[in-house]
């Protein structure tokens, strides 16, 4: 892949843990995530992305 | 426990999840026997979810994470708060967010240059983002931005038909700022348009 859709597949992940983690109506006041878990999961998304990529190759369909 | 998804105005029955309605408003949930961690798979599967339900109507995305005791307590949650859901809900109605992030590399007055030349940096900073950002919001129904040195994080909520001209003016935006780095992904559910920012 080249480092221009990897990037862009970095920000598109970026965005997805924002708005999920960040965004959204929130129904209870438990604080379920610390922070730590946030920076865990940065990290977790970007091991993820040959899998995505490998996924959208072979025709699956994943969020945007 | 159960974990909510979305609230929304009618069941969602052709999805593997549970719904709950009450009287023209329905939330989305699934059983579960602890508050989800936020791992990668854990993450797109509710984004999946919500994708499915706002491809048929009108969506307001959940906070990943947000669990209740039960079915009854969301029932419970969409009585007590009904009118802000619906008018959250008719306030998304028909559109979607598209988030827009601006870099450059910004001015590196503040270490080594005079205190005028630093609020000069700012001024011109903050006339950069201004001129992505107003336009852009000129098409959106609504919209939200944060910048700070080198960077503009903004998010647009855009009639389902505007997009394509949303997108449009991005690119001829982004033609007249050749040393701006821009990136735009969506459609996303409103996620930054819900009330609770």
């Amino acid at each position: 892949m080249t480092s221009e859709v990897a990037a862009n597949q970095d920000v598109a992940l970026v965005d997805l843990v924002d708005r999920l983690l960040h965004g959204g109506v929130v129904i209870t006041g438990d604080i379920t995530l610390a922070v730590a878990d946030v920076d865990l999961v940065y990290v977790g998304l970007r091991a993820l992305i040959s899998s995505v990529a490998t996924a959208e190759a072979n025709g699956v369909k994943l969020p945007r | 426990m159960i974990c909510v998804y979305a609230i929304t105005r009618a069941p969602a029955p052709d999805i593997d999840v549970h719904s709950v309605a009450r009287g023209g408003l329905a939330a989305i949930f699934s059983s579960v026997e602890a508050a989800p961690e936020p791992t990668p798979d854990a993450l797109l599967a509710h984004e999946r979810v919500v994708e499915q339900v706002m491809a048929v109507q009108p969506v307001l995305p959940v906070q990943f994470g947000m669990t209740l005791a039960d079915e009854g307590a969301l029932a419970g949650l969409l009585d007590e708060r009904r009118a802000a859901f619906e008018e959250s809900l008719a306030s998304v109605d028909g559109c979607v967010e598209l988030s827009v992030r601006v870099r450059w590399t910004p001015s590196n007055t503040a270490a080594t240059g005079s205190g005028r030349e630093y609020l000069a940096d700012r001024f011109e900073e903050r006339r950069r983002a201004d001129e992505v950002h107003r336009p852009l919001a000129g098409l959106a129904r609504s919209s939200t931005s944060r910048s700070e040195p080198g960077l503009l994080a903004a998010a647009y909520l855009v009639p389902a038909e505007a997009v394509g001209p949303f997108t449009g003016r991005l690119e001829a935006i982004r033609d007249e700022h050749p040393a701006l780095d821009f990136s735009c992904t969506g459609p996303w559910p409103p996620y930054s348009f819900v009330g609770d920012r």
